[in-house]
């Protein structure tokens, strides 16, 4: 019995270091995007992702198409959200990278 | 005229008429603050994106030939977007309704129901833009218009995200029902983060100005 509770305790610790694993540093997702050609219509990235708590800088480079947003450690975007704030600012995801920051 | 209308309409001027080819819809939660003066109109438009498709806010105009001024609701929709890997086009609906008022010549004190609906398209590289809207007006006897108007311009240089950015343009302005038919005004737009404005002088030597601020 005391292997088994030891056993189930190992497991759900694991379980919980596996998920908490991708946001235990600070995210930086690269996305591509295309329609991205205006500065002026591209501040409505800034004032979306801006709006935030989870987000700590965003950049946006119009010669790649790319826009690279920050996000906080112990926070994470996931992709819909992502895709559906980007779509709402006026442009169409291509693909979102990410990687973490130490 | 009396004190309300000198004021209305002096604010108007301060104000703008048809939008300044800037995006009618912005993004979700955003307020945009549109003034355009132009030979023919003046007027203001400020609006509210509660969605990324359509957007809704005040819309004022004086037009300055019928001496006659706008106030009222605007309605713009977001018909469609394509967004392509270096350019991106719109197509917008652009509707309005509310009241006109006119005490030029016959028109004694008349004021009027008046409403307004056009479709706007552009299409924009970080080079080149180009873009075609109209606008068919009906205000009673005040005034019954129909207008269009097509823009191209180039980007002299090709600025970073953050820089000052500058368009040279012509826009051609085709008003049937005017004494002057067609407009030509070659006009500078220049933009920094969330404001652009907007200059130029007519063939006739009547000056335009613009300024969006997105918020």
């Amino acid at each position: 019995m005391k292997t088994l509770f030891t056993l189930s305790l190992l497991a759900t610790l694991a379980a919980g270091t596996a998920h908490a694993a991708p946001n235990s540093c600070p995210e930086k997702l690269s996305v591509n995007v295309n329609g991205l050609v205006c500065d002026f219509c591209a501040r409505s990235i800034e004032k979306m992702f801006g709006k935030r708590d989870d987000v700590s800088g965003i950049d946006v480079n119009l010669d790649k198409g790319l826009i690279t947003i920050d996000v906080k450690a112990e926070n994470t975007l996931d992709d819909g959200t992502l895709t559906k704030m980007v779509t709402d600012a006026g442009y169409n995801v291509t693909a979102i990278n990410r990687s973490c920051e130490k | 005229m009396n004190t309300f209308q000198v004021i209305a309409a002096a604010a108007l001027l301060l104000a703008g008429a048809q939008n300044a080819h800037a995006r009618p819809v912005s993004y979700p939660g955003g307020w945009t603050v549109m003034q355009t003066n132009d030979d023919q109109e003046s007027g203001l438009h400020i609006h509210y994106s509660p969605t990324a498709t359509y957007s809704v806010g005040y819309k004022g105009m004086w037009m300055r030939d019928k001496e006659a001024q706008f106030h009222g609701l605007q309605l713009n929709i977001l018909g469609k977007r394509w967004n392509q890997p270096q350019s991106q086009a719109n197509f917008y609906i652009k509707s309005g309704a509310g009241l006109a008022y006119s005490d030029k010549g016959a028109l004694s004190a008349e004021l009027s129901p008046a409403a307004f609906t056009g479709i706007s398209l552009d299409w924009e590289n970080r080079r080149t833009f180009t873009s075609y809207e109209n606008r068919v007006l009906y205000a009673g006897d005040i005034d019954k218009t129909f207008m269009q108007k097509a823009r191209i311009g180039i980007a002299p240089y090709i600025g970073d995200y953050g820089d000052l950015h500058t368009w040279l343009m012509l826009e051609v302005r085709h008003t049937p029902n005017d004494r002057d038919e067609f407009t030509f005004t070659p006009l500078v737009r220049l933009f920094k983060g969330a404001t652009l404005v907007e200059g130029g002088v007519t063939q006739r030597g009547e000056a335009l100005f613009n300024l969006v601020i997105r918020f």
